[in-house]
């Protein structure tokens, strides 16, 4: 993995809780419907498996409940939703993200 | 699907079922239903749903043995930790003692707690019950000290505030630990490494203070060829019995002073 590819890496893998609790706040979803929701977001996911041990931590910590449910389309499918402790995490995250994100384009930009 | 493309699916599910190995059978049976949904999920949204496809659904899932061990401890904490259920507790300190050494001391150094305070419950519940004295080596001169009425109702308090104090360490470590495949980067592998150095070399000076100072107060010794050890010397209060009591204490909450050593490191180079 070139420097360049590595330094992508991480800026998705940083930014992956943050884009995952987003997806979540707009509905409940299911395990490859977050993935896609992911993937027409810049491709944040790498390998799709590992966002099922993010799931696993957020919901250990409280962030995102889970349940199994039957599908219309056939066998029943996990769905995930936002808890409220969630809905607080997330709207820090986004406050600081936006922090984060104003402070680098103004060096980008050579603003003082 | 055809039966090529039914073994290849089986194949990785397979592997998924072999990278959880350890795990309690329904959190195994969890993680493969959730990865096989997954798959045709996946393979249902593409036009064509070919042996090629699956092939391409199963490489952007990476390879099973990456995530599997991360799900399934998360899984066990979550059943047992969040949902409190005994046997995925117990699983999952199982689970965590056989993936790494601080893993393996924490869950020795906890078993040993939850053991003495079974054993003030039976000791005590014997002893009020059938007036059956408290000869063991190992706890009776502590236990002697304490009457009937408080080892039985010391033991059952004990063994609560035990699985609260066991299920805040382990939700304190699991949030912090975080592994390589969610974006643990040199920070987090630091952060594991330094809290498994700390609490390891805590339990270990703990281990030998204990050690030293009852061989100072001469609770174990050479008598000819045999090793003759004596509890009762640790019962008085002289000075190498309270090191020796400080050590046993030190070896017990090496956890605990540990994590809380690393996470106040952490904070002070401003990592988390």
């Amino acid at each position: 993995m070139s420097g360049d590819e590595k330094w992508m890496a991480q800026m998705r893998r940083g930014s992956l809780e943050l884009c995952l609790l987003a997806i979540l706040s707009r509905g409940t979803r299911y395990g490859y419907d977050i993935v896609q929701a992911l993937s027409g977001e810049g491709g944040l996911v790498i390998k799709e498996g590992t966002i099922y041990p993010l799931l696993g931590r957020l919901r250990n910590e409280g962030m995102v409940d889970a349940e199994w449910r039957p599908s219309p389309q056939g066998p029943r499918r996990k769905y995930y939703r936002l808890t409220t402790e969630g809905v607080k995490h997330l709207a820090e995250m986004r406050s600081e993200w936006r922090g984060f994100a104003d402070d680098v384009e103004r060096i980008l930009e050579g603003r003082q | 699907m055809s039966d090529r493309m039914a073994r290849l699916r089986e194949d990785y599910l397979v592997r998924l079922r072999r990278a959880l190995e350890g795990v309690s059978a329904d959190v195994v049976d969890e993680a493969v239903d959730e990865i096989s949904t997954h798959i045709d999920d996946a393979l249902a949204a593409r036009p064509d749903g070919g042996e090629d496809e699956l092939l391409d659904v199963i490489s952007r899932l990476g390879p099973p043995e990456v995530y599997a061990r991360d799900l399934g401890l998360y899984l066990m904490v979550d059943r047992g930790f969040r949902l409190w259920s005994v046997r995925h507790m117990i699983g999952s300190a199982r689970f965590w003692a056989l993936s790494t050494v601080a893993g393996a001391a924490v869950v020795m150094i906890f078993g040993l707690m939850f053991a003495f305070a079974l054993a003030a419950t039976a000791v005590g519940a014997l002893h009020a019950l059938f007036g059956v004295g408290i000869e063991a080596p190992l706890v009776g001169p502590l236990f002697q000290r304490i009457p009937a009425f408080g080892l039985l109702a010391g033991g059952p308090l004990a063994l609560i505030v035990l699985t609260f104090a066991l299920r805040w360490f382990i939700g304190q470590y699991v949030r912090r630990a975080r592994p390589h495949t969610l974006g643990g980067e040199a920070a987090d592998a630091a952060w594991v490494s330094d809290s498994s150095r700390t609490i390891v070399v805590l339990a270990i000076t703990g281990l030998v203070i204990m050690v030293a100072a009852g061989l100072a107060a001469g609770a174990a010794r050479i008598d000819g060829s045999a090793l003759v050890v004596d509890f009762a010397p640790l019962t008085e209060s002289s000075p190498p019995a309270v090191a020796g009591w400080l050590g046993l204490a030190l070896f017990f909450l090496a956890p605990m002073i540990g994590l809380l050593l690393t996470v106040a490191r952490a904070r002070r180079r401003g990592l988390r």
